[in-house]
């Protein structure tokens, strides 16, 4: 015991001076929360007995010192705190003897709502799991999403996956609640979402509830880190392909920063393997992204967010050139104020732009004496502002209702000729060239949705209602379209308990509808064929039936079984002139059922999950009217390019020790349609991954090291997919990766 | 050519792993770091030896000679990481000692033993996950607690000296490690995270009040992310009882 803190306790104490800064201790029964009588005090020299109400009061401690107090009463354990110059009341909570803290200690951070899973609705990935599965030239959040039940194949680089059969542009991305135009790179390879910025991915396919719009077959929430520790933490990340570094910290104990960004740097290992002259301009990344967070109060929260993210790739053999361009830019701002205890009121506003770039020129794949070329530039603007208000009316009834709003200008030139039927050796060829500049199309939503409790714990609910409307205007019209109902509900009921090894099962069930509006179509125009009031949006009506189960050991079992119906579904077609037009008459199918599996245990964890789907369309036409090419026919159902009817995954990570995992992930997945009806052949990826990592030693500072192995059978079974963007590079892509953190 | 690399690779891995779980080093010398031309206080760090992750602080003051010096513990500040995190906390003390030099050699004299029961502060690292300032004390508290209540017992019943990692690892954690004794399978099993805790083992080996904690594998998790506190809270009695003298090397 420091002397002097002794000497100057006991003068203090026998002063006993008025207008002395004195502390109080109340001591209370941890149990029960009663005060307890009679506890025996010592601190620097004194001795005090606690009086009915459990408290004693002392001289402060002055300057820095930091005195020892030892409470003792027969049958408690005996306590001791450490009592420092900054304590004036304190409170300890005396236990019985013999009894030990049974808490354990298990840290986690705390989730904000949005990243809550929900049974039959929405899965979440955290940033663990992320962690775990990302490798390969780009290291992308996206990859854990990719293996999800209910996610189709889309190929080991292509990030635009099919989600319960809906079209991949049918899926919408938020980043922090501001939703993105574009969350893809390199055309869709990759997504922006770096895993050192992602807190967790929420992924929605069940009966989401009315406070989304504009979404129809999923809904990808990102959650961006927000940092809470007053010292400065950094993440670096030194790839075969790239640099990561990102920055955190937390100025207080209510505001902080993250910063962070990514380089990629594939000329040095194109230069390795004496490919360095194959790209005019090697495939690169440059992104950054801050966050800022404010909480000036507690019943306040304020978040600002900014993105700058930018791809591009070029190569020229010969008469053959191709090059993509693309920039991006979200910035946005959401506040959080909890105007009582049963009100809270949400408000966002996001700038988001882009501009899209693509060239390609070479000759025609049948016929090497004609040439054709396509050039696009896409320029997008988009204003997004949000704002509602959650009412807690009572006990698991929480009303939520508000508007959002979305504002797009944007300008597109198209320039091309092709050969769109030279497969079929008709070689007349396709010219077209539109420019549109100075369109706007403002889209509008209104809910209100009710999340309520039927039963706690057991029978749970939510419905609501939305009204979405958009007009297009600009370039001398205005098209006004007219506005959709989209109500939906969703029940979930957990009907068995603590029985038979599980722990809970359940089903949910939902129906819904809902709509998105192609904002940024170039053909949403008069003179495309387009009618004021008579176009809308495009509509599906989605249901639900799924069945949950977690067991005794905390695995899960997950069963969604799906039906979904398209109306007025838009698709362009040609007419005898060669001119374009938009029709919006177009209809479809998808039925199928998602069945997942996942266990985790200190030693391995297992994730499986198969997708059945089965996706049809059918764009009805009329006469004179040509298809503008295989993917989108006339007259007859079809399967979209993208639709994979099997898709299996299977994710095994092996833990034989704290230090070293490995980690497996496993696809078989049916073909996709080919342009001559038929089907490209299964495929079966194989993606591994050996990853060691620790602490060094008696340091705060964590390094990792993996190797990995994306598509190790590529070669066996190759093959150049036809539909889309695949970047199937037909060959496994080694990865090596070393991190620190700190 | 691949798959020989990649055994080379996972053999390397593992082996490294094997060494990275060094025993605390019990039997190597306590070192006092300590500029004793300071005076009449100078501060000084006790390190090594069965403190293994933890560095002992205190003031020495000058006695009636030069070779007598008077010595109270302030704090022992701990620090230990494992692969996936680290706990960093530290103690406050009362103790009282003395140190003398019979003019070649140091010794150290406890008069007061400190009691390790205070966390003065503490901060984990799980994960990406930090805790700190009163939810890390807190969680520490719960955690020392624990290992405390274990520890005690272990000392009086089972291990009169610090035991090698093995032996505390096997008697223990045997799901685990495996039993050092024929293994008592078939017996109730406790089946949590991919672990099966024997309830029989646990009701034989342990009081009644840790049952429920070893059971569903909090002390095994207590154990892996912060071994290190396990040995200091049962080598802590064993470094200075009352009255026992210590041999200290003595370093600037």
């Amino acid at each position: 015991m420091p002397k002097g803190a002794i000497v100057l306790f006991m003068f203090l104490a026998c002063l006993s001076l008025f207008g002395q800064d004195l502390i109080t201790i109340t001591f209370l029964d941890q149990d029960l929360g009663t005060p307890v009588e009679g506890v025996q005090v010592r601190i620097a020299g004194l001795k005090l007995v606690s009086d009915a109400s459990g408290r004693v009061t002392f001289p402060q401690v002055t300057g820095t010192e930091r005195v020892l107090l030892t409470a003792l009463i027969p049958g408690y354990k005996i306590a001791k705190k450490v009592i420092t110059a900054a304590d004036r009341s304190i409170t300890m909570k005396l236990s019985l003897e013999g009894t030990v803290e049974g808490q354990e200690l298990v840290v986690r951070s705390t989730k904000p709502r949005q990243t809550d899973a929900q049974a039959g609705v929405s899965q979440v990935i955290s940033s663990a799991q992320i962690q775990t599965q990302t490798m390969g030239l780009i290291e992308d959040a996206f990859s854990a999403v990719k293996t999800l039940p209910g996610v189709g194949y889309s190929g080991t680089f292509n990030a635009r996956p099919s989600i319960n059969g809906g079209d991949p542009n049918e899926t919408v991305a938020t980043l922090d609640g501001a939703s993105i135009l574009d969350p893809y790179q390199w055309q869709g390879a990759v997504t922006m979402f770096n895993p050192d910025m992602v807190d967790s991915i929420k992924l929605s396919n069940g009966i989401i509830g009315a406070q989304y719009g504009e979404v129809m077959s999923g809904l990808l929430e990102v959650t961006s880190k927000t940092p809470q520790d007053q010292d400065p933490h950094a993440d670096i990340g030194l790839s075969t392909t790239g640099l990561d570094v990102f920055y955190q910290q937390a100025f207080a104990e209510n505001a902080g920063i993250l910063l962070g960004g990514k380089v990629t740097w594939l000329e040095m290992p194109l230069y390795l393997i004496g490919q360095s002259t194959l790209f005019s301009t090697a495939p690169n990344i440059r992104n950054g992204t801050a966050k800022v967070y404010w909480n000036p109060s507690p019943t306040v929260k304020w978040n600002l967010n900014a993105n700058i993210d930018t791809d591009g790739v070029a190569i020229k053999l010969g008469s053959f050139a191709f090059d993509i361009s693309d920039s991006q830019v979200l910035v946005s701002s959401d506040l959080k104020v909890l105007v009582n205890k049963d009100l809270l009121w949400n408000a966002m506003v996001s700038y988001n732009s882009l501009n899209n770039k693509t060239g390609f020129q070479g000759e025609d794949r049948f016929d090497s004496s004609l040439s054709q070329h396509s050039f696009t530039d896409l320029t997008d603007y988009r204003y997004q502002a949000r704002s509602s208000f959650d009412w807690n009316l009572s006990e698991g009834q929480v009303i939520s209702y508000g508007l959002d709003e979305m504002w797009e200008t944007w300008s597109k030139t198209i320039d091309s000729l092709t050969y769109p039927n030279d497969s079929i050796n008709d070689f007349t060829p396709k010219s077209n060239f539109s420019t549109v500049s100075g369109k706007n199309t403002i889209e509008s939503g209104v809910y209100v949705n009710d999340a309520f409790t039927v039963i706690p714990g057991t029978l749970t609910g939510e419905g609501g209602l939305r009204v979405d409307h958009a007009v297009v205007f600009g370039g001398g019209e205005v098209l006004q379209t007219y506005p959709v109902l989209n109500p939906r509900i969703r029940m979930n009921w957990t009907f068995l308990k603590d029985w038979a090894g599980l722990k809970s099962l359940g089903v949910n069930g939902g129906t819904g509808l809902y709509s998105q509006f192609p904002a940024d179509n170039p053909l949403l125009d008069n003179k495309y064929g387009v009618k004021s009031w008579e176009v809308g949006p495009t509509r599906a009506w989605f249901n639900v039936l799924g069945l949950d189960a977690t067991g005794d050991g905390a695995e899960t079992l997950s069963l969604q079984v799906y039906t979904k119906d398209y109306m007025n579904r838009f698709y362009s077609a040609t007419e005898a002139g060669g001119d374009s037009i938009l029709n919006y008459d177009g209809t479809g199918y998808a039925y199928g059922f998602n069945l997942g599996f996942k266990k985790n245990t200190l030693f391995w964890d297992v994730s499986l999950s198969y997708s059945f789907d089965e996706t049809e369309l059918y764009n009805p036409g009329r006469t004179g009217l040509v298809a503008e090419d295989w993917m989108s026919p006339l007259g007859s159902w079809y399967a979209p390019s993208y639709q994979v009817e099997h898709t299996f995954y299977l994710d095994l990570t092996l833990k034989p020790n704290q230090e070293f995992s490995f980690f497996m992930q496993g696809t078989l997945a049916s073909g996709s349609p080919t342009e001559s009806k038929g089907r490209t052949s299964w495929q079966y990826p194989i993606d591994l991954k050996a990853d060691w990592h620790g602490f060094y030693p008696d340091s705060k500072v964590r390094w990792e090291f993996y190797a990995g192995c994306q598509d190790v059978l590529a070669l066996l079974y190759f093959v150049r997919s036809t539909t889309g963007a695949s970047f199937s590079t037909g060959f496994p892509i080694p990865s090596v990766g070393y991190k620190l953190s700190f | 050519m691949l798959g020989r690399t990649a055994f080379l690779l996972l053999s390397v891995l593992l082996f490294a792993n094997g060494c990275a779980s060094v025993p605390p080093g019990v039997n190597s010398p306590l070192v006092l770091q300590w500029d004793k031309s300071k005076t009449p206080d100078s501060p000084f760090h006790l390190k090594g030896g069965p403190l293994d992750n933890a560095t002992l602080v205190g003031i020495a003051s000058v006695g009636p000679d030069d070779a007598t010096w008077t010595v109270i513990f302030t704090r022992l500040e701990w620090f230990n990481n494992w692969p996936n995190g680290w706990t960093q906390a530290t103690f406050l003390l009362d103790g009282t000692g003395v140190l003398r030099s019979d003019g070649n050699t140091w010794t150290l004299k406890i008069d007061k033993m400190p009691s390790l029961d205070v966390p003065e502060s503490a901060s984990i690292r799980y994960f990406d996950t930090y805790v700190r300032d009163e939810k890390g004390l807190a969680e520490f508290s719960h955690r020392w607690e624990r290992i405390q209540a274990v520890t005690a017992d272990l000392s009086i019943h089972k291990f009169q000296q610090l035991p090698d990692h093995k032996a505390f690892e096997q008697y223990m954690f045997p799901e685990v490690y495996g039993y050092s004794s024929p293994s008592q399978t078939g017996q109730d099993l406790v089946p949590v995270l991919g672990i099966e805790w024997n309830k029989k083992y646990t009701e034989g080996h342990f009081q009644e009040r840790l049952w429920a904690l070893r059971n569903s594998g909090s002390l095994y998790r207590d154990y892996q992310e912060s071994p290190g506190l396990w040995y200091l809270a049962m080598a802590w009695a064993e470094l200075a009882g009352p009255g026992k003298e210590i041999q200290v090397q003595i370093r600037k």
